[in-house]
């Protein structure tokens, strides 16, 4: 998948299913610029797993670190059939 | 305080149920008569036609408020039949202050209070924390749902503020940790795969401390018989309990914590029983630190609702060394001794040797109603080579009854009361269950409490 297009589906994600309203690019920090709190970033990996089509090999383990939009876009854009 | 709509929007597409959704799926259809007390679903239901207690938190309503605790704890002490928790709370609402905390505990004094006395049962889908947790952990039986849950004390914040730790919920409270520590006993892939859980164990409990567990119609075993290798060689002990439970009703719990020994709900002959088990495959059965809390603690709880316990030893006994005195082996290895003595005063115990029961690890089998020996198995001080050790004499080729063939034939030696063969044993349980079964002793309202030590 390209990068664009993992940045924008997960930008579609962040503000249709966690409203979020601050603006959101690249260097965004999930939890600290967008207000994303424990519980919200472990629905969020379920949903992009859920809507990129993430294999099994991808588990919840495989998103820590991933703090900012453009890291988590990245692995997106690398794990998505 | 309404549900907030945007992680109620998230639950929906990741197929997660509303509190009320829980409570409907979890009890026969159309029985679950509930009211809504802010943020807690309350209400009662039929299970299998038996009237269950449910209070379901919403974790899309922050923390559980100062009213709704109240309500709770006054639920849980007017329960007669079970009471099953159905959790997603942070705990105690903290925009609520100290009223909330109060209610909290009053919640949690309740559950402790009918520890025992009926049956609880905690699912766990989203997040529990703090009051949530330990009300969790006041329950018999707890079931999560795999990689969706946690629990812990505090969550990942909170603990960051205290101890400049960062977690996020898995690594501080999620399915994998807390099955290596032996707090869940289920685990579910989704919602309802977990109430079928809290349904099917249900199924194997009585309403309460003071009534039996309810039969069901005998199944055959899967297996007619099985085969065991040498002393010396690991097996599964799956492959005896397939050929002693009716088949498709055995219910492991705990089975990763504690591993060397199994435990779980099963039917023998349409009758429920605790069936404990050495598993050989895990230390060589060898009861260590954890194993023996888990041992203990499902002994009790099996004695406490009048469910026969059935123990198949396989074991060298309790695991020595250095680790295991620091991990406190003796005061859990003596929780062991204590729950049997207590449960043979109390429940049928009927205890199968099947190849050895060496030293202390004979407790396994120790003061059973009945105490069934498969063909060639040996009770022993001690294994052959700790004993050649100890007398300073060569290991290589000495027989592990050196001294006297009848020294170590378990019904010889007067352990045993009968030996069967492999192909007989399920019968002989049958018929020693029969025998034994006026072994239950009245009870009263509590037997014992089953807060957990």
């Amino acid at each position: 998948m390209e990068h664009a297009d993992a940045l924008e589906r997960l930008k579609t994600i962040l503000i249709d299913d966690f409203k979020v309203s601050a603006s959101i690019d690249r260097t965004s920090h999930l939890r600290t610029d967008l207000g994303l709190d424990s519980l919200a970033l472990t629905d969020l990996a379920f949903l992009v797993k859920q809507d990129f089509a993430l294999g099994a090999d991808v588990g919840p383990e495989s998103f820590r670190g991933l703090n900012t939009v453009g890291l988590l876009a990245d692995f997106l854009a690398r794990h998505a059939p | 305080m309404p549900p907030d709509a945007t992680s109620d929007i998230r639950a929906r597409r990741l197929g997660r149920l509303a509190p009320d959704e829980r409570a409907a799926a979890l009890c026969d259809a159309g029985t679950f008569v509930s009211e809504r007390c802010d943020g807690v679903v309350l209400g009662t239901g039929h299970v299998d036609g038996r009237a269950v207690v449910v209070l379901a938190t919403d974790g899309r309503v922050r923390g559980m408020g100062a009213v709704a605790g109240t309500r709770a704890a006054a639920a849980v002490r007017a329960a007669s039949g079970p009471v099953v928790l159905l959790l997603d709370s942070e705990g105690a609402r903290t925009s609520e202050g100290v009223p909330a905390v109060l209610a909290s505990a009053d919640w949690l004094a309740a559950l402790a209070d009918a520890s025992g006395v009926v049956p609880l049962i905690a699912v766990i889908f989203g997040v529990a924390g703090g009051s949530a947790a330990y009300a969790a952990a006041l329950c018999d039986l707890v079931v999560m749902v795999s990689e969706r849950s946690f629990v812990f004390v505090a969550g990942p914040a909170v603990v960051q503020a205290a101890l400049g730790e960062m977690n996020d919920l898995a690594s501080l409270g999620g399915t994998r940790l807390q099955s290596s520590s032996g707090f869940v006993h289920l685990l579910a892939d989704d919602d309802r795969a977990a109430l079928a859980h809290a349904r099917a164990t249900l199924a194997r409990l009585p309403s309460n401390a003071a009534t039996l567990p309810p039969s069901a119609p005998p199944r055959a075993p899967r297996a007619s018989t099985f085969t065991l290798p040498p002393p010396s060689r690991a097996y599964d002990v799956q492959t005896i309990i397939d050929a002693l439970v009716d088949q498709a009703t055995f219910i492991p719990l705990a089975p990763t914590f504690g591993a060397s020994i199994q435990t779980g709900l099963a039917a023998i002959d349409g009758e429920p029983v605790l069936l404990v088990a050495s598993q050989p495959s895990e230390l060589a059965g060898a009861l260590d630190a954890c194993a023996a809390q888990k041992l203990a603690r499902f002994v009790r709880f099996a004695a406490a609702f009048n469910l026969p316990i059935v123990t198949l030893c396989d074991t060298p006994g309790f695991l020595p060394g250095r680790a295991q005195e620091a991990q406190r082996i003796l005061v859990h290895g003596a929780k062991v001794i204590a729950a049997y003595a207590e449960a043979r005063q109390s429940v049928p115990l009927v205890a199968v040797i099947a190849r050895r029961a060496v030293g202390a690890g004979a407790v396994l089998a120790y003061g059973a109603h009945v105490v069934i020996a498969l063909a060639g198995a040996e009770v022993q001080q001690m294994g052959p080579a700790a004993a050649a050790a100890l007398h300073g004499i060569p290991t290589i080729g000495i027989p592990t009854n050196h001294l006297d063939p009848t020294a170590t034939d378990p019904e010889a030696t007067g352990f045993a009361h009968q030996t069967v063969t492999p192909e007989l044993l399920r019968g002989a349980l049958v018929d020693a269950l029969a025998h034994v079964r006026t072994a239950r002793v009245a009870s009263g309202r509590r037997k014992t409490s089953l807060v957990p030590l």
